[in-house]
């Protein structure tokens, strides 16, 4: 028989494991972490997800007249209560084990913002900046969501790389010594394709004309061969040095102008896990928005560099199609706003 | 007359066919927000989940993904010119078997067919920018716009096969559609 104590549902999971208990008073959130797993009320996630790897909790509430409770397990009650004063909570406990404490008020855990803004006013610097918001995102999303493992909650953390990664390659294709935005070659990448090449044809045709007692027709069919053999391998071969001439190229040049970004992250304050669950999500959002003003800074910086400037939707498809810079700035957008609307999703969702 | 339901290539070229026209739709809503206008976060990110469903349907269903006509247009247009260099060269040098006449042909192709593609590229981008009020610049309502892709997902929905992985990842889509023409007001 399905037990309802309230509105709010548990995790389909749950559901089959708890005993016919379907749904619960305080909206839940499915925690697995140190090898436990349930659903917890979201006010209590943070602090679940502290005490799971140090003790065992047989249940929990957030709002128990006005205060919160966690019951564990007699052998780990010590633990229990050392974990929960180390957070920073007066406890107190009952003669049968239980842990009372109250939660701080529902506010949103007070952060100085950190600097992600690089000196130059450059696309490269400003690529740079947009890069480190991204990261610091990343990272309160990964310390606001510890042990969740809800498909949006992935979403999010997938389309966040996929955001950073993005602007990697734009910065990877801005100082780039083989090719430009729109793919055409550089003087670096004319030298490595035309000396490739030729190196390889001539090599056909001397092995062709060579078996061949020097007939010209195979002498021909040989260098063709050999230009086909390193046609594909070229443009691998061009991509792997981009990147990796990329990595060292950006940290020398962000370096030489006063700031060593590399993929250091500013020290950011430790997440509040005390808060209820929506505020915290309501804090990386925050720290999305940062990420996704630095990107749109960035794309019209960009626009404004293009002759002429781009202003119809074809044009803009155009772009996106052939330069690959202004796709990886376009796609690290795109991934903020989805990653930003699927914690949205995840926190308006009722069930665990 | 008996209606046969479309074969699974045609389903699949139409399935990309929206999936690119929601691509479009997607970047105009982003040039719009950057120029300072709404910002359709809510819309942006359901059309693109639905897109990676309709493509991954697609997929399945085997469509063949082409680059776009002017992109071919230029790549043929820049191997032809490296075929005919190189070609000309061997009939002009005098010892056209040695390999270091052909290795000058190949390069001599490879620099005209460069430039070939370069031209190609940049004029097509100034076509494509002269063009300030393009017919296919949609200037309908979003929500509109949206209810058209849907309605298009819908039709094609209602003539596949039910219960496989392709009738299931257009399914999605329709779901994500719909949320997205939820939040959409007018």
């Amino acid at each position: 028989m399905a037990v309802e104590l309230g509105p709010f549902p548990l995790c389909p999971r749950c559901q089959e494991t708890n005993g016919g208990l379907v749904a619960v008073r305080h909206r839940q959130v499915h925690v697995e972490i140190a090898g436990k797993q349930a659903c917890v009320d979201q006010g209590l996630a943070g602090v679940i997800a502290a005490l799971w790897p140090v003790c065992d909790t047989r249940s929990c509430c957030e709002d128990d007249d006005g205060r919160a409770y966690v019951v564990p397990t007699s052998e780990t009650t010590d633990a229990a209560e050392a974990a929960l004063t180390g957070l920073g909570l007066t406890v107190e406990r009952t003669p049968e084990g239980v842990l009372h404490f109250t939660l701080p008020d529902r506010q949103a855990p007070v952060r100085t913002e950190p600097d992600s803004n690089l000196p130059g006013g450059s696309l490269l610097a400003a690529m740079a900046g947009a890069r480190t918001a991204v990261a610091i995102a990343a990272a309160r999303l990964d310390e606001n969501t510890e042990g969740i493992g809800h498909p949006r909650v992935v979403e999010a953390r997938e389309l966040l790389a996929g955001a950073r990664e993005a602007l990697t390659a734009a910065m990877h294709r801005r100082v780039s010594l083989f090719r430009g935005g729109w793919g055409a070659l550089r003087p670096g990448g004319v030298v490595i394709q035309v000396g490739l090449l030729a190196a390889s044809c001539w090599l056909g045709a001397r092995a062709a004309g060579a078996v061949s007692g020097g007939s010209t027709p195979w002498t021909i069919v040989g260098a063709v061969v050999g230009f086909a053999a390193i046609a594909w391998p070229i443009i691998h071969l061009t991509s792997v040095a981009e990147t990796w001439l990329g990595s060292w190229t950006v940290a020398w040049l962000l370096r030489r102008r006063g700031r060593a970004v590399a993929d250091a992250l500013p020290v950011t304050e430790p997440a509040g896990v005390l808060a209820p669950l929506d505020v915290r999500m309501d804090d990386v959002r925050a720290a999305i928005a940062v990420a996704r003003s630095r990107v749109a800074a960035l794309a019209t910086g960009y626009l404004s560099t293009r002759r002429p400037v781009p202003a119809t939707t074809p044009a803009f498809v155009w772009m996106r199609d052939r330069d690959l810079e202004w796709r990886s700035i376009a796609m690290a957008d795109l991934s903020l706003r989805q990653a930003s609307d699927a914690i949205r999703l995840w926190s308006e969702f009722p069930r665990g | 007359m008996t209606d046969y339901p479309p074969a699974n290539s045609e389903i699949a070229e139409r399935l990309q066919q929206i999936a690119d026209r929601s691509r479009e739709l997607i970047i105009d809503l982003q040039r719009r927000s950057w120029a300072g206008g709404e910002a359709f976060d809510v819309e942006i990110a359901n059309l693109s989940r639905a897109i990676g469903h309709l493509h991954r349907a697609a997929k399945a269903l085997g469509v063949v993904e082409s680059p776009g006509r002017s992109a071919l247009t230029v790549a043929a247009a820049s191997s032809a010119a490296f075929i005919l260099t190189s070609a000309g060269v061997l009939l002009l040098v005098p010892e056209p078997g040695q390999p270091v006449s052909i290795v000058m042909a190949v390069i001599a192709g490879w620099f005209v067919a460069e430039a070939v593609g370069r031209v190609g590229v940049s004029s097509s981008w100034r076509r494509i920018t002269a063009a300030r009020d393009a017919p296919d610049d949609d200037q309908a309502p979003v929500h509109a716009r949206i209810r058209r892709i849907q309605t298009a997902v819908d039709e094609i929905h209602s003539t596949m096969a039910t219960g496989t992985d392709p009738a299931e990842d257009v399914r999605h889509a329709r779901g994500w559609l719909a949320l997205a023409t939820e939040t959409v007001p007018g």
